[in-house]
């Protein structure tokens, strides 16, 4: 690890910090034993899912055996009621749930930062316009809106992506509007507009660094949500029938989980895994944005 | 005569609460001569913060400065547009503010903020990074190199301002506005950086506009003085005879209430009463209510800012004709 008694005295200025700029970010990622177990999970869920045509046995949709198998050497997690191998599915899900989590995510902080900045930055009427769409998005239940949209377009991967963005970016843009509305008036940002900072050098360089910490919170909170909702779609059936995904496998066991449990366990489990690895890896990826935290002793 | 560098005229910004409109800059003129060096002297909201903001047009949402002009260097800045607004507070004046560590932006390197006060962005290149050691060196912070990457929270609070300084300084203005810039500091950290701005004024040549509640800075810093008390300039002239020789009352209270360590048995004479409220201001001279010396018209007549010798001028009766007509 650096060395970080030196930034303890106030008066005394550190070393430069450019230079030892990757060690000493991963220094501070790394002291946070927590967020290393979430970069682990999200690790080895998206290697699994990556590398699921080469790791896993069979494929997702291919019989195999008998049905609702036990765990056992053969099937590592048991099969399901179609005689499907378990593990393999949950290898495959990983790749359907790892990508609805982060390109649905990508979508909605794209368009939750270019609301909320401008409506936060510019306020008046183009605040108050964004400000009821938004609203319109959030009163509307999330999970019907989806059925809606999904039963319009067609029940493939993309169209799930695109819904779970779109219902999740009102949340972003919120978010971001208030964390502008408070910096907009922080002496820095004033200081700035003094100098002639120019709008965008105000809205890039002074206020988005600042709201960055809450959005990469609020963002990385949105991934398990999200995976949870393409669960939930292909737990009622309007999910992808073409690709697996740790959802759609839940709906499958909802009739035999009595009689076979490792059908919904183990599906069930990696979705937990994921969240918590994700909201874990988000813990961390704040202690790395904020230079702050660079005096906060280890938890 | 030349022409001054900043000539503010009849400057008025009003703040609109529910309560009613607050004029927290009510008239003020004032003059800064190319390389001079003016204080600016009032107690608190006594509205000199707010008479630099309209100056740089910085005046917060819920107020607005709704007369006067601010001429600098030839022209009206409340007549420009926002983009030459933004240009002029670029490249022509330097502000610097009281509370450095609020006033840096903390995710930014010190490198980065002073850069960008000139280029708009961060550090690149090794030509950026010399112009930064440079002028952390020219506010004399020790080992430039270090303090250049560091963020503001490693530094404490006299570098801070030192740093808000040579931000200022890097786009060599030729006014620098300083609202109570070593306030918030301790004595001898403000003693250094008030040489520093000395020195550093001197060598750029550049003018100064200092607000301070703290007589003995002003004392120290500037040929001229101007006294504001209740949104109103209410004395100016040379420091040293407006110290010495106060007109105003209010001067002379301020004057009185500076403790002199040398002169511990000295009676301290503190004035009465509060400061006015600004929503509904005294009637006549708004000072009448806690003037010592007050007399017949005071409290109904507003008395003007008046010449009153030697380059001076005090906004008080006892100093001018009152004007013979019955209340």
């Amino acid at each position: 690890m650096t060395d970080h008694s030196t930034l303890q005295s106030a008066d005394a200025p550190p070393r430069p910090l450019a230079r030892q700029g990757a060690r000493d970010a991963w220094g501070r990622f790394a002291r946070n034993r927590l967020s290393l177990i979430g970069l682990t999970l999200v690790i080895i869920f998206a290697t699994a899912g990556l590398l699921a045509p080469l790791i896993a046995p069979y494929g997702p949709f291919q019989l195999v055996g008998s049905r609702l198998a036990s765990p056992s050497l053969t099937n590592f997690f048991g099969t399901d009621h179609l005689g499907r191998d378990i593990f393999s599915g949950v290898l495959y899900g990983a790749r359907t749930s790892l990508m609805v989590g982060f390109v649905s995510v990508a979508l909605s902080v794209t368009l939750g930062l270019t609301a909320g900045s401008i409506a936060g930055f510019y306020g008046g009427i183009v605040d108050d316009v964004l400000m009821r769409i938004t609203e319109l998005f959030q009163v509307l239940p999330r999970f019907f809106l989806a059925l809606v949209i999904v039963a319009i377009f067609g029940a493939n991967l993309w169209g799930t992506i695109f819904v779970i963005g779109i219902l999740s970016w009102a949340e972003i843009a919120r978010l971001v509007r208030s964390e502008f509305l408070t910096l907009r008036a922080r002496p820095f940002v004033i200081a700035a507009r003094a100098y002639g900072a120019s709008d965008a050098q105000v809205i890039f360089r002074e206020i988005l660094p600042n709201a960055l910490t809450a959005v990469v919170v609020a963002a990385c909170l949105q991934v398990p949500s999200a995976i949870i909702l393409e669960a939930s779609l292909s737990f009622i059936g309007a999910g992808d029938p073409t690709v697996m995904s740790w959802g759609r496998m839940l709906n499958n066991a909802q009739q035999y989980m009595r009689q076979a449990w490792w059908t919904a366990a183990f599906p069930g489990l990696a979705i937990s895994m994921m969240a918590m690895g994700v909201a874990l890896l988000a813990d961390g990826v704040n202690d790395l944005l904020d230079p702050r935290l660079r005096q906060r002793g280890a938890k | 005569m030349t022409a001054p560098l900043l000539d503010v005229h009849d400057l008025e910004t009003t703040f609109f609460s529910p309560r009613g409109a607050v004029k927290a800059v009510d008239g003020v003129s004032l003059h800064v001569m190319a390389g001079e060096s003016v204080g600016l002297i009032g107690e608190s909201g006594s509205g000199k913060s707010m008479t630099a903001a309209s100056i740089l047009r910085l005046v917060p949402p819920s107020g607005r400065t709704v007369a006067g002009s601010v001429m600098l260097a030839g022209r009206d800045l409340m007549r420009l547009d926002d983009e030459a607004m933004r240009r002029v507070r670029h490249s022509e004046v330097g502000m610097i503010f009281q509370d450095a560590g609020a006033c840096l932006n903390p995710v930014m390197t010190v490198a980065d903020q002073i850069i960008e006060a000139v280029t708009g962005r961060g550090v690149q290149g090794e030509l950026d990074r010399r112009r930064v050691t440079d002028v952390l060196a020219a506010v004399r912070i020790p080992d430039p190199e270090r303090v250049a990457d560091a963020y503001p929270h490693h530094l404490s609070g006299g570098m801070r301002q030192r740093v808000m300084i040579a931000a200022a300084l890097i786009r060599d203005p030729a006014l620098i506005v300083a609202d109570e810039p070593t306030t918030a500091l301790d004595a001898t950290v403000q003693r250094d950086l008030l040489r520093l701005l000395i020195d550093l004024r001197a060598k750029q040549n550049a003018a100064l506009l200092f607000i301070s509640h703290d007589l003995a800075v002003i004392a120290g810093l500037c040929q001229r003085v101007y006294i504001m008390y209740a949104g109103q300039i209410v004395e100016e002239g040379p420091t040293r005879e407006v110290f010495a020789n106060p007109h105003h009352p209010y001067t002379r209270a301020l004057v009185a209430s500076i403790l002199d360590p040398w002169e511990p048995a000295r009676e301290i004479i503190a004035l009465q009463g509060d400061p006015p409220d600004m929503a509904a201001p005294p009637s006549g001279c708004r000072f009448h209510p806690r003037c010592p010396s007050v007399f017949g018209p005071c409290a109904t007549l507003a008395p003007a800012l008046a010449d009153t010798g030697g380059g001076r001028t005090a906004r008080c009766w006892l100093h001018q004709q009152v004007p013979a007509v019955s209340p």
